[in-house]
């Protein structure tokens, strides 16, 4: 099971939304994290067989997926970003349609249907029209559809977008239960979701990859890039111009600030244990793009 | 969520084999019909165009339009009786096909185009199912309502001629030749239908982003085209309206007073009347119009195919 994208350009009228992008990818989940703009869901449409790329190829397995699409298809999962429903179908019912349309058979569809309605927690309502589901609800429709063929491949675009915390943890959890057997590519701004599962990081910007590491190799790269102080209101308002800051607390004795900067941005600053997120920030501050 | 997905019984475990479709266009077909059932628009859409049809049919049932012929036993004045075999002829592509193109273009133009607006495309293009069999099934779903309507406004135009029949004979005294209906219905009425429900299909299908200039300029031509091709004046292009609405006014009713007027000269007013209902339930002789509707229908099946081919599972478009 593997999926390479082979130098992938993708140009909308004047504007490239991803330049010669090139990516191997195996079993396991693979976190594509990057700014508005940055090109993910071009990427995830593109493997996806939604688009087709202006130069370059995806194949899986070896085969081009501009041809050999269905192949694709059959074992693919996806979740949009955004995503409409059919106003006149009960939960259940859409998830029966979609399992139609993926080719399961009718007994294993009802079967599966009704599993991925307990696991996304929509059994109590998955009689009720769709029209009356909130936001997250219909976002566990989706992260259901996208599962209920098993997929080889599970390409999920901001899946937690919408879900309350406790949805959310349950989600990471469960996306973490599957990756041993399937390629699973996850794009998000929630940084979180991805430090709590993907065994890889690939950051995005301008439609090409910045970094492709692992989280722990993100955060090495951070070492030393992040750094924290309490100063009064007017320092603060101060660094804040000068460098970029990650957090800002007011507290009694003054205002505490973590900051990104390649150099010390103040003589009080102390070097700080990067997270995540400030490891993004700080790689992101960086120009040369790979 | 409450459960972990590798605990359940069939998800998980291992990913599935890969997905056949063996059946793929009845599945399409089912579930857009099971999708269908389920939308309000499905059963209110016919009773509307039922209660359009029989109004239409009431006041043309109802409309007496004294004539006058002038014969050797004087002037003779009468009424044309609009829900015979003549009348509806006369009638039908015209007025029901009014009617027809209010409703059709905006059933099927959608068919595929409806997915685009509600964000489904996207879901129902990275599953397994064939293009052909999406394309294919939501036409052939799309022309079975058409049909279906089609049906409601036969069985409007045969229960006002049968009703009008019953309590007002004295007007309508020539009994529904019910045989007749369902030939003109199905020789003028139903290529009109298969021809505006392929052509709304294939060009909704074509340029989704277009469907509602699609469904307002198909209303348009529709209207317009018997106007336009009636003052071309080339040869008998009459027979290859596609609304039908030329074919029907062929046989205009100056003609069928001739005919009268030479038939009836020196007969009794009892004749005179034998003779009328006669001549409004014969059959105009159709061979020379059902080449042209047949063809017209190839055309819609060939743009449907075409659509088909077209078809384009990608949208190249920004996210």
């Amino acid at each position: 099971m593997e999926l390479i994208i082979e130098q992938v350009s993708k140009q909308y009228r004047t504007t490239w939304a991803l330049r010669d992008l090139s990516l191997r990818c195996s079993p396991g989940m693979i976190g594509l994290v990057g700014p508005n703009g940055a090109g993910k869901t071009t990427l995830m449409r593109i493997i996806a067989t939604l688009l087709q790329p202006t130069t370059g190829a995806v194949y899986w397995n070896g085969k081009d997926i501009q041809k050999h699409g269905s192949s694709l298809r059959q074992v693919l999962g996806y979740l949009p970003q955004d995503f409409g429903v059919y106003p006149e179908f009960t939960g259940r019912k859409f998830l029966l349609y979609l399992a139609a349309m993926k080719g399961l058979p009718s007994t294993l569809a009802r079967q599966r249907v009704e599993e991925l309605l307990e696991l996304v927690n929509l059994k109590q309502v998955a009689d009720r029209r769709l029209t009356t589901y909130s936001g997250g609800m219909k976002q566990r429709i989706g992260i259901a559809q996208a599962l209920i063929n098993d997929p080889e491949l599970l390409i999920v675009d901001e899946p937690t977008a919408g879900l309350d915390p406790e949805e959310r943890v349950r989600f990471r959890t469960l996306l973490a239960s599957l990756t041993a057997s399937r390629i699973i590519l996850l794009s998000t701004h929630i940084v979180g979701d991805v430090e709590a599962v993907a065994s890889r990081l690939v950051v995005l910007r301008e439609g090409r990859i910045l970094t492709d590491t692992t989280p722990q190799g993100l955060l090495t790269q951070a070492n030393g890039k992040v750094w924290e102080i309490t100063v009064d209101p007017a320092t603060a308002q101060r660094l804040q111009m000068a460098s970029r800051v990650s957090t800002m607390i007011s507290k009694p004795e003054g205002v505490y600030l973590r900051l990104i900067s390649a150099s010390r941005p103040h003589e009080d600053a102390r070097s700080a244990e990067p997270n995540l997120e400030e490891a993004l920030l700080a790689i992101n501050m960086q120009v040369p793009v790979l | 969520m409450a459960t972990s997905l590798t605990s359940s019984k069939s998800v998980g475990a291992s990913p599935l084999s890969p997905a056949r479709h063996p059946n793929s266009l009845v599945t399409v077909i089912r579930w857009e019909l099971r999708r269908l059932a389920f939308a309000w628009s499905t059963w209110l859409i016919p009773l509307l165009v039922f209660a359009l049809a029989s109004m239409l049919e009431l006041a043309l049932g109802t409309n007496t339009d004294p004539q006058t012929v002038t014969t050797a036993f004087g002037v003779r004045t009468f009424g044309i009786d609009w829900l015979s075999t003549y009348g509806l002829f006369h009638t039908t592509p015209t007025y029901l096909g009014m009617v027809m193109a209010l409703f059709i273009p905006f059933l099927c133009t959608d068919a595929v185009a409806r997915d685009l607006k509600r964000r489904t495309h996207e879901l129902l293009m990275t599953t397994a199912i064939p293009s052909w069999a999406y394309v294919g099934g939501r036409y052939l779903v799309s022309l079975l309502m058409s049909l279906g309507l089609a049906c409601v406004m036969l069985l409007s135009i045969i229960s006002v001629a049968l009703l009008l029949h019953q309590v007002q004979p004295a007007s309508l005294s020539v009994p529904p030749d019910l045989s007749n209906i369902t030939i003109l219905w199905a020789v003028l009425f139903l290529p009109p239908v298969l021809i505006l429900s392929s052509v709304s299909f294939a060009l909704g299908t074509l340029w989704p982003r277009l469907s509602m200039f699609i469904k307002v300029a198909l209303l348009l031509l529709w209207f317009l085209s018997a106007p336009i091709i009636s003052r071309l004046h080339v040869g008998n292009l009459a027979a290859w309206d596609p609304t039908s609405q030329l074919v029907a006014q062929a046989q205009s009713t100056g003609q069928m007073l001739t005919q009268l007027v030479l038939q009836t000269q020196h007969v009794s007013n009892q004749v005179f009347f034998s003779k009328l209902y006669t001549l409004e339930q014969q059959l105009p002789d159709m061979r020379t119009w059902i080449i042209p509707r047949l063809a017209w229908v190839g055309f819609g099946i060939a743009v449907v195919i075409l659509a088909t081919l077209l078809f384009r599972r990608f949208r190249d478009m920004r996210a």
